[in-house]
């Protein structure tokens, strides 16, 4: 491990919120949405969460039903979510994960793909969105963040 | 069959001259032509002919003049008559003689006319259809004709009897005499032609100190155009009825190279059609994936097999989605198909057949991606066969996340549209295992050759060293079965999985606790902080050549070292343009030391660079219930 500061202070407070309620689609909040739209999406959850406060952040943890982890890194001075990451036998719906930045991800997979032969890993590294996909069938993680929305005291390493 | 073409042919006069009837000679200066065919309903081949007879009624009796379109495709004899009956019957007949070759079926439209009233004619098909070949292996264990793979195996002198069957049914080897070729001529020999029955017998060489191809070519003697082949590689140790094998040849497109794809050929053939030679399809190009399951293959390269498809009690038809972690996606429906690979055969195993045309694909599918690998340039292969060892393309470690037993809502994987498509707002279905795609290994049961009933319990992956990079390299696909002796583990070691099917390795001070081996990767892809190429992003480009070690670590037995070097990707594929294989080529994956509770920085891919020089074995996952209360000798591992 090389960066310790801004480790997520675990077990702080962990709160955990097993909401499986309401039938319907798992929902979570977008990258770039906010605290309150989390909390309003967890409604609609089927999932179980739970929830880890950090320094500057706190992550929700997001277990969806198809078994994919999803995390939701939201800054503790705008209520925003800065970073998503996921992991498990699924993608999650991207489109309801990166929210407004989702036409930016479909637009720069392609112009990846076209440049690419093979089956391979995914890779967007651009000014207002960076996102990471590797895996093969039934194992797949991920993550993507805006740049721009990182507090101050966080760095790209500290979203895993 | 006659009075059936008579009927046809008297329906089209019908509706060609319908102000007259046919029938019985008609009162006053009427005349009517009824046209049949020698042939009848079935095909002329190339230089064959067809009697075309005008049954004539025609009080003037001055007979008809006959045309065909297209003209001057084949030949119509001077007519031949017979004198008019007392009924006013007369009889006309030609003989229609096709070209002596051509190569696509068609129609040729004869036309009789009435010379006494030139308003009158009628006219014929007469279909023709070029001579089609095909080949089968004669087994030497049941004494019948077998369908296998292109890419049979063939030990130093083992013999195999081949068969040629001719197309249209009509013809025989009897009537259309087949020639037999060898290529390259020192590549064995042929012998026992038997002319009558279509059959010769090849005999791979005593002794080859390396891998060699030999192809057998038959030749429909008075069509050149009529060729079928087979392929046999005889290799210096190992070859068996389960053997298949594998080239790392840069694919199966011609004006691309797919850097370290390994590629097989497959033959699938229609579970529902009862001609065989007709009901098949060779289709090379296939890409050998561990990291998939499933057969999945390019509609376009198997355009004669109209495979069935699965369809639920409402008419709808059951879709599957393939999406790769690179954002594009596979799409198409699951289809019903008897796979051959070297000798082995599973009967009706679901594949995805992947859809040609660009049809709409649920939201839910291409979840954001717009590339659908949907042609040979777009994929590098003409299919994917997915052997990894878990059965289905929606089990993990004996949990199966599609069926509906272990969750009610389903992953998207796969959809029941209407016949006429899906529509993008679309929702997944569950689906039971058994219309699951599945992994063919898994349902092999008896090889075809050998004639021996078998539980495949897996695969062996076996391909030679490549220092640096090579044009090409050939290897082999062997189907693990007790009853071969070609498929032992050895001192191999033994890897057991965790319950997410990965095992862990340690590597430059990192724990990668999600590692898995991957031929269908064509790099080794792992965190690290070597630069990334400038020009090809995806791969390193050290400065020179590094040498790496890592220890790979079952999750309950297995430990080893594990050596590898890594060059610059860039120099590489730039100073090797023709290549196809490439053993020091590694890319990054994650951020270098940021695993963290099985994240994304914690995979450690071994890619097919890692097969050069092993042979890898993947056993398939047995577990019926979750791997923690499964032994994991039953369930998924490998062994290297």
């Amino acid at each position: 491990m090389t960066t310790e500061r801004n480790r997520p202070k675990c077990a702080v407070a962990v709160a955990v919120l097993v909401l499986g309620l309401i039938s319907g689609v798992p929902a979570f909040a977008a990258l770039g949405d906010t605290l309150e739209s989390v909390k309003a999406d967890q409604k609609q959850m089927r999932a179980s969460a739970q929830t880890t406060e950090a320094d500057d952040y706190t992550i929700l943890e997001l277990k969806l039903p198809v078994g994919t982890v999803v995390r939701e890194y939201v800054s503790r001075s705008d209520g925003h979510v800065f970073a998503v990451t996921w992991q498990g036998p699924f993608i999650p719906d991207l489109q309801q994960l990166l929210g407004s930045y989702f036409q930016q991800y479909s637009k720069a997979a392609t112009v990846q793909r076209q440049n690419r032969i093979g089956l391979h890993s995914l890779d967007i590294r651009q000014p207002g969105l960076v996102f990471e996909n590797v895996g093969h069938m039934l194992d797949y993680a991920g993550r993507a963040y805006d740049p721009r929305l990182l507090p101050s005291s966080v760095t790209p390493n500290d979203i895993r | 069959m006659r009075r059936l073409a008579l009927t046809a042919s008297m329906l089209g006069l019908i509706s060609l001259v319908a102000c007259f009837k046919p029938g019985p000679a008609p009162i006053g200066g009427a005349v009517t032509i009824e046209l049949s065919s020698s042939s009848g309903t079935l095909p002329v081949i190339p230089g064959g002919s067809a009697t075309i007879t005008a049954t004539i009624y025609d009080q003037s009796n001055q007979g008809v003049t006959w045309t065909m379109v297209p003209v001057n495709f084949g030949s119509l004899s001077a007519p031949t008559s017979t004198s008019q009956s007392q009924s006013g019957q007369a009889l006309e007949s030609v003989t229609y003689t096709a070209p002596s070759n051509f190569s696509a079926g068609t129609t040729v439209t004869i036309t009789a006319t009435s010379i006494s009233n030139p308003y009158i004619s009628t006219s014929i098909g007469v279909k023709l259809s070029p001579i089609g070949i095909t080949l089968q292996v004669f087994s030497p264990v049941t004494n019948t004709q077998v369908q296998t793979a292109y890419s049979q195996s063939v030990g130093p002198g083992q013999q195999l009897t081949l068969l040629a069957a001719l197309l249209p049914s009509t013809v025989t080897t009897t009537s259309q005499p087949v020639s037999w070729t060898l290529a390259p001529a020192d590549a064995g020999s042929l012998i026992n032609p038997i002319p009558l029955a279509g059959e010769i017998t090849y005999v791979a060489p005593a002794t080859v100190s390396s891998p060699i191809t030999a192809t057998v070519t038959a030749t429909v003697e008075s069509n050149p155009n009529a060729t079928a082949s087979m392929r046999f590689t005889v290799l210096p140790s190992g070859a068996g009825p389960n053997v298949a094998i594998v080239n790392v040849d840069g694919g199966p497109v011609p004006t691309q190279i797919y850097p370290n794809g390994a590629f097989t050929s497959v033959t699938i053939c229609n579970p529902e059609s009862s001609s065989g030679a007709t009901a098949c399809q060779v289709v090379d190009g296939v890409l050998i994936d561990t990291g998939s399951y499933g057969l999945r293959i390019l509609q376009a390269q198997i355009p004669r097999l109209n495979l069935p498809t699965l369809i639920d009690p409402y008419g709808n038809v059951l879709e599957n989605c393939d999406s790769l972690a690179d954002g594009s996606y596979l799409w198409g429906p699951v289809s019903l198909g008897d796979v051959y690979i070297a000798g082995d055969v599973g009967a009706s195993v679901p594949i995805q057949v992947i859809s040609s045309t660009n049809a709409v694909v649920p939201d839910g599918c291409s979840n954001g991606g717009t590339t659908e690998l949907n042609t040979p340039q777009l994929l590098g292969a003409n299919g994917i066969l997915g052997i990894g060892p878990e059965p289905t393309d929606c089990t993990v470690a004996g949990v199966n996340y599609c069926d509906g037993s272990t969750q009610a809502v389903p992953p998207n994987l796969y959809y029941s549209c209407p016949s006429v498509g899906c529509m993008m707002t679309d929702s997944p279905v569950t689906v039971a295992a058994v219309q699951q795609v599945s992994n063919p290994a898994s349902l092999f049961r008896i090889n075809n050759l050998s004639g021996v009933s078998n539980e495949n319990t897996g695969i062996v992956v076996q391909l030679p060293g490549v220092s640096g990079s090579a044009p090409s390299a050939m290897g082999t696909l062997t189907f693990v079965s007790t009853t071969e002796l070609n498929n032992q583990l050895g001192n191999a070691t033994v890897f057991t999985l965790d319950s997410n099917d990965h095992f862990t390795t340690i590597f430059n001070s990192q724990t990668l606790t999600n590692s898995f081996i991957d031929s269908g990767s064509n790099a080794l892809y792992f965190p690290d902080s070597l630069t990334v190429c400038a020009d090809k992003t995806q791969f390193f480009c050290p400065s020179s050549l590094t040498s790496y070690s890592a220890v790979a670590q079952g999750a309950t037995q297995g430990q080893n070292t594990v050596n590898f070097s890594v060059d610059n990707a860039d120099s590489l594929l730039s100073t090797s343009p023709t290549s196809a294989a490439f053993s020091t080529l590694a890319g990054p994956e994650g951020t270098y030391n940021s695993c963290s509770g099985g994240n994304i920085s914690c995979v450690f891919d071994w890619g097919l660079p890692f097969f050069y020089g092993r042979t890898v074995f993947s056993h398939t996952d047995a577990c019926t219930s979750a791997q923690t209360s499964c032994d994991p000798m039953t369930g998924a591992w490998w062994a290297y």
